[in-house]
C-alpha cells in the first residue's frame, strides 16, 4: 500500500476546540505564522520536532522561561562563541503548548572551512584548559546559585517604610526592591544557563565524534559500551541518591532503623528520633548532610511541579527505608565503585589494543582524552543547574506569588505559572504602583478570570497529542545536539512517520534506542508524573514518556526502563546502564501503546520492545 | 637410530615450536594442551615413526625402484602422476601390516586413551599432520574404533602422502618424490552435541572488536559442508556481551554411525528451532577465543565441539585454530581523515553531520518517498 508518509506543516495543525487565542500566554515570537510570508515559507522547509524530551507536557507560560533560556544559550554557544562549523541554534515554536524545536544549519562550504578554523582555535582552548575552567564554571555557578537563595522577595512594608530607608538615606523603597529582585532573579535564571551551556556543546561535540569513529573502526561496538568508557565515576547526579544510603547506613549503625520501618510518614518518624540520643545523632547528620542534595528535583527539575526532595520529604523518606530493608537483607547498597572503575580501565586498554593502525590509535587516543574530560560535565551540569539552582528559583517564585495572593492578585500561589514571565514583570508594577499610590490594583480584577481561563486551556491542552513532527526533513542534520541528546536520525524520523500512521492501540512492538544491554520481560507501569512514581511495585517496568534520574531511589525497584524520548545521553540511559537494567529508549509513543499491567519484553540489546499480552 | 620414546609422543610432549617432529598440526595441538586449551587428548606419530614404518616394511625400497623405473615418464606427464599414485599407495602401501615394534607402542597410547575416557574403543580422529603448510592435501579420518582400524588408518594417513597432488606438489618444488614424511594426530573424538566455527573477528566487516559463532547440532560436517543453515551469534569481544543472535531451523545433523562411520540424520522437531548452544556455552566459547587470539598474537578461524555426555565447562573443545587470513592480510586503511588536534577532528566531524532520508512537508505537494 502507498502510504502518504509526510509531516503536517505546521500551520496546518488545528487549534484545539475551545482554546482559541492561546497563543497570547506565549511570547509573540514563539508562534508559527502566516501572515509574514517570508517566515512562513522558512517554517515549512524545516525540520520541527516535538521536545518530548524535556517537556511531556504542555507549557505553563511562566514554566517557558528555561526553554526561553536555552533557545538562546545552546545557540550562542553554537553560533557565535564556539563557531560549530556546520550548525547555527536551534530554533523554537510552541504549537497548542508544546515545543517545537528545528535546528538550522550552515550550506555555505566557505563559511563552514573558515568556521573550523575558529572552532579548531577556540574549542581548543577549552579542551586544553578543560578542568581549570571547570573549576572556574564551579565557581560562577555556585555564585549565582548563593545570590539566588539569598535574595529577599517578600511583600513591600504594610503601612510606612521602615525608618533605616530615610535616616540612611536609601532612596529606594521596599517596592521598588522587590520589583528589582524580581527582575534580578529572572537575570539570575537566564544567567545560570549562559553557564549550563558554556561547557555542553563542547562535551556533545566531542563525545558525537568519538562515537562517529568508534562506529566506523568498531561498526558493532554498542553506545553503551562507549558510555562506560568514558563515564564519570564521581558523578554529581548520583551523591543526592549516596546520601540517602548514608543515611540509611547510619539508621541501621545507630539501632534506630525501626523509627524508619514504623513511621509511615517522615515527620511520625522524626518525632520518634527526636526521643532518644542516637535518634537525634541521625537528625543531626541528616541536617548537616541533606544541603545541596535535597534540592534533586522529584521530576527533571524543568517544570515548577517538580518538586524537590525539601518539598516532598516522603519520596527520599521511602528511598531510605528500602534502602534499610535492603541492608537488613544483607544487600550491599553501595555503588560499585571500584568495578565501575575497573570495567572502564579494562574497556580502555582492550579497545586502544584492538586498533592496529597507529594513526587510527593516534585519532582515538585524542578524542578519547578529550571526551574523558568532557563527559562528566554531561552528568554533572544537571545537577547545578536542573535542579539545584531550578528548585531553589521556584521556592523564590513562591515567595513572591505570595506577595500577589496577599495583595489580592491570585487566589492561591500556584496561581503564578500561568503569567509569563514579561506578564509577571507587568503585573508586579502594577502592584507597586497600586501600592504606592493607595488605589486598589487593576490587576485584582484583570488576572483572575484570565488565570481560570488558561487554567482550561491546559486542560484541553493536556488531552491533545503533539504530532512528533511538522515540517520537512533537511538532507543532513549537523547540530550536535539534536543528534545525541534527541537522538534524532534517519530511522528516528521514519518512526515518527509510522507513528503518525498508526493508532497506538494496534501496535505490538515498538522500536527505539538499546541504551543499556538486557533482555527481561515483566509487568509495565507507566508513569505520567513523579507523584505517580511510588506506585512501581518491585520488579515491574518503568514505561515513561521520559525520565528523571531524581527516581534513582526506584531503579533499585524496577527490572528495566523504556521512554518515548531520549537518545542514549538522556537520563534514563544513564541511570540504566549504571544501575545494569535493560533499557529502550526513544520509542516514540511506548507510553500510549503500552498500558500498566501489561506484559512485555524490554530488549536492550536491540532496542525492540514487544508487548506480550493485551 | 631413534630412541623409540620418539616414535610416539602424547601431544603435550611434543618439543615446543618443532614442525619437523610430527607435523604442523600436532605441534600446534601440542602448544595448546601445554597452554592449558581445552583440545581433545590424543598422541602423536612423528616424522621418525612414519621414516621406520617405510624402512621396516620394505615398501620405501620398493617405491623408490619404481619410481626410478618411471622418472622420465612422471617428469614429462602429469597425467602419470594419477597412475603412479594408484600403484604406490594400493600396491605398496596399502598392504603392508604395521611394523609390530610400532604397533606395540600405538597400543600402548591407545589403551590409555581408553583408560582416559573410560571407554572401550575410544573413538578417534586420525588426521594428517605435515610439517610444511599443505592444507587439504592429506587424508583425515574420523570416528576410528579399536586396534584393526586405527592401524589401517594411520597406514592410510601415511599412504596418502603420496597421493598425486602430493607428489606434484614435490615434483614443482624439486623435493625427492619418493619421501615426504608427515605427522599423524590420533585424537580422541568428540562426541559433538552440536559444533561449528568461530572467528574472532566480524567477518562480515573485519571488525576486531567482535566475535563470530557459527553452530549447529551434531558433528561439525554438516556445518563445513553447507547443509545447514547454523545459528549465528555476535559477541562482543571486549565486554562479552552477546549483541546478535539468528536461531535459524536445523533439520539434519551428523553422528557417528556404526562401525566408524558418519552418518546424516533428521532432527526431530522440537530441537529444529532451539538453539544449539545454551548462554554459557556461548560465553565460554567466546573468553577461548579470546583467549586463543592473544595466544596466537592475531585474529583466529576456530573449529569448536561441544560433548555430550561432560559437563560444562569441560564439554568445550577447541579441534582447531588457524590465523584468520581474509581480513587480517588486508592492510587496516585508517579511517582517520583529518590529522590534527582533537578540536580539529571534531571540528570536521561536526561539518559532516548526520544524512538523512528527505521528507517533504506535506503541502508542498510533492509524491513524498515511499
Amino acid at each position: 500500500m502507498n502510504k502518504k508518509r509526510a509531516f503536517p506543516s505546521p500551520h496546518e495543525v488545528p487549534t484545539v476546540p475551545g482554546t482559541e487565542g492561546w497563543e497570547r500566554m506565549y511570547p509573540y515570537f514563539y508562534t508559527f505564522t502566516t501572515e509574514d510570508k517570508e517566515m512562513q515559507e522558512y517554517e515549512n522547509k524545516m525540520l520541527w520536532y516535538y521536545d518530548g524530551l524535556h517537556y511531556p507536557q504542555p507549557m505553563y507560560p511562566f514554566d517557558l522561561i528555561w526553554d526561553e533560556a536555552w533557545y538562546v544559550g545552546l545557540s550562542q554557544n553554537n553560533s557565535r562563541m564556539f563557531s560549530v562549523p556546520a550548525a547555527m541554534g536551534i530554533d523554537h515554536r510552541i504549537i497548542n503548548g508544546y515545543i517545537y524545536i528545528a535546528p538550522v544549519a550552515i550550506d555555505d562550504p566557505e563559511v563552514i572551512e573558515k568556521r573550523v578554523a575558529e572552532y579548531t582555535k577556540r574549542a581548543g582552548y577549552y579542551f586544553e584548559n578543560w578542568d581549570s575552567l571547570y573549576e572556574k564554571w564551579k565557581e560562577k555557578v555556585n555564585d549565582v546559585i548563593k545570590r539566588v537563595e539569598e535574595m529577599d522577595l517578600s511583600a513591600p512594608a504594610k503601612d510606612l517604610e521602615d525608618e533605616s530607608s530615610v535616616f540612611e538615606g536609601k532612596g529606594i523603597t521596599s517596592g521598588f526592591e522587590l520589583y528589582r529582585n524580581y527582575k534580578r532573579l529572572i537575570e539570575y535564571g537566564l544567567e545560570a544557563w549562559q553557564y549550563h551551556f558554556e561547557f555542553l556543546n563542547l562535551s556533545y561535540a566531542s563525545f558525537v565524534t568519538l562515537q562517529d569513529f568508534c562506529r566506523k573502526v568498531f561498526p558493532g561496538m554498542t553506545d553503551a559500551t562507549l558510555t562506560k568508557m568514558v563515564g564519570g565515576v564521581e558523578v554529581m547526579l548520583f551523591k543526592p541518591d549516596e546520601t540517602l544510603r548514608e543515611l540509611a547506613k547510619l539508621a541501621v549503625k545507630l539501632g534506630v532503623a525501626d523509627f524508619f520501618k514504623k513511621s509511615a510518614k517522615f515527620n511520625k518518624a522524626l518525632s520518634k528520633l527526636e526521643s532518644s540520643e542516637k535518634g537525634r545523632e541521625w537528625i543531626k547528620f541528616f541536617k548537616e548532610n541533606q544541603y545541596p542534595w535535597f534540592h534533586m528535583s522529584t521530576g527533571t527539575g524543568w517544570y515548577h511541579d517538580h518538586w524537590t526532595w525539601y518539598d516532598r520529604i516522603e519520596i527520599p523518606f521511602g528511598a531510605i527505608k528500602n534502602y534499610i530493608g535492603m541492608l537488613e537483607k544483607g544487600e550491599n547498597i553501595d555503588r560499585p565503585v571500584e568495578e565501575i572503575i575497573k570495567t572502564k580501565e579494562m574497556l580502555i586498554k582492550e579497545y586502544t589494543e584492538l586498533i592496529d593502525n597507529e594513526e587510527d590509535k593516534a585519532t582515538f587516543e585524542a578524542l578519547l582524552g578529550i571526551t574523558l574530560k568532557t563527559y562528566p560535565y554531561l552528568e554533572d551540569h544537571c545537577f547545578y543547574i536542573e535542579h539545584w539552582f531550578h528548585g531553589v528559583f521556584w521556592s523564590k517564585m513562591r515567595e513572591l506569588s505570595k506577595v500577589f495572593v496577599e495583595h489580592d492578585f491570585f487566589d492561591d500561589v500556584e496561581d503564578i505559572w500561568y503569567l509569563n514571565r514579561f506578564e509577571i514583570e507587568e503585573a508586579l508594577y502594577d502592584l507597586i504602583s497600586s501600592w504606592a499610590t493607595g488605589v486598589p490594583a487593576r490587576g485584582q480584577k484583570y488576572w483572575r478570570p484570565e488565570i481560570k481561563w488558561r487554567k482550561d486551556v491546559l486542560d484541553k491542552f493536556r488531552k491533545f497529542i503533539p504530532p512528533p513532527a511538522v515540517g520537512a526533513t533537511p538532507e543532513r542534520i549537523t547540530e550536535p545536539f539534536t543528534i545525541m541528546l534527541w537522538g534524532i536520525t534517519s530511522s528516528s524520523v521514519d518512526a515518527w512517520l509510522d507513528a503518525g500512521s498508526v493508532s497506538p492501540e494496534d501496535v505490538s512492538e515498538l522500536k527505539g534506542f538499546p541504551a543499556s544491554a538486557g533482555v527481561v520481560e515483566g509487568i509495565a507501569r507507566i508513569i505520567r508524573s513523579p507523584e505517580e512514581i511510588n506506585d512501581l511495585q518491585e520488579g515491574e517496568i518503568l514505561v515513561a514518556s521520559t525520565t528523571s534520574p531524581s527516581w534513582t531511589p526506584v531503579f533499585n525497584k524496577i527490572k528495566a526502563a523504556v521512554t518515548d524520548v531520549g537518545g542514549i545521553m538522556s537520563h534514563a540511559a544513564i541511570v540504566c546502564r549504571e544501575y545494569k537494567l535493560p533499557a529502550v529508549v526513544g520509542t516514540g509513543f511506548a507510553s500510549s501503546a503500552i498500558k500498566s499491567g501489561q506484559k512485555i519484553r524490554v530488549d536492550g540489546d536491540t532496542g525492540m520492545v514487544y508487548i506480550l499480552s493485551k | 637410530m631413534a630412541d623409540k620414546q620418539n616414535y610416539v609422543l602424547w601431544l603435550e610432549e611434543l618439543p615446543p615450536g618443532d614442525a619437523f617432529a610430527a607435523g604442523r598440526k600436532c605441534s600446534h595441538l601440542g602448544e595448546m594442551r601445554r597452554a592449558g586449551l581445552p583440545v581433545p587428548p590424543g598422541f602423536a606419530l612423528t616424522l621418525d615413526a612414519y621414516k621406520k614404518f617405510l624402512r621396516d616394511s620394505g615398501v620405501e625400497q620398493d617405491i623408490t625402484d619404481y619410481l626410478n623405473k618411471n622418472k622420465g615418464r612422471l617428469e614429462k606427464d602429469v597425467g602419470m602422476f594419477e597412475e603412479a599414485s594408484t600403484y604406490i599407495i594400493k600396491e605398496l602401501i596399502l598392504n603392508k601390516g604395521m611394523p609390530l615394534e610400532l604397533q606395540e607402542l600405538i597400543m600402548d597410547y591407545y589403551k590409555k586413551l581408553n583408560e582416559q575416557s573410560s571407554l572401550e574403543n575410544v573413538p578417534v580422529a586420525v588426521r594428517s599432520s605435515g610439517p610444511v603448510s599443505m592444507p587439504g592435501q592429506f587424508d583425515t579420518f574420523l570416528n576410528v574404533r579399536g586396534e584393526k582400524d586405527l592401524m589401517e588408518k594411520i597406514i592410510h594417513v601415511w599412504a596418502s602422502s603420496f597421493n598425486a597432488r602430493a607428489m606434484a606438489y614435490r615434483l614443482q618444488r624439486g623435493m625427492a618424490l619418493e619421501s615426504s614424511p608427515i605427522g599423524v594426530a590420533v585424537l580422541k573424538m568428540v562426541n559433538a552435541k552440536s559444533s561449528g566455527v568461530m572467528f574472532t573477528l566480524d567477518p562480515i566487516n573485519g571488525d576486531r572488536s567482535r566475535i563470530f559463532i557459527e553452530g549447529s547440532w551434531g558433528l561439525g560436517e554438516s556445518l563445513v559442508s553447507g547443509q545447514v543453515t547454523p545459528d549465528k551469534y555476535i559477541l562482543d569481544k571486549v565486554t562479552l556481551e552477546l549483541s546478535q543472535k539468528n536461531i535459524c531451523r536445523k533439520v539434519m545433523e551428523m553422528i557417528y554411525g556404526p562401525e566408524g562411520s558418519i552418518v546424516s540424520r533428521d532432527i526431530e522437531e522440537e530441537r529444529q528451532n532451539a538453539p544449539c548452544l545454551t548462554p554459557d556455552e556461548i560465553l565460554e566459547l567466546a573468553k577461548l577465543g579470546k583467549r586463543l587470539e592473544k595466544h596466537y598474537g592475531a585474529p583466529q578461524d576456530i573449529e569448536w565441539a561441544v560433548d555430550q555426555n561432560l559437563p560444562f565447562p569441560q564439554n568445550i573443545f577447541i579441534l582447531q585454530t588457524r590465523p584468520e587470513t581474509i581480513w587480517s592480510k588486508k592492510t587496516a586503511k585508517p579511517v582517520s581523515q583529518t590529522k590534527g588536534s582533537g578540536a580539529e577532528i571534531i571540528a570536521r566531524q561536526l561539518m559532516q553531520g548526520i544524512k538523512l532520508s528527505q521528507v517533504k512537508s506535506s503541502n508542498d505537494n510533492i509524491a513524498p518517498p515511499v
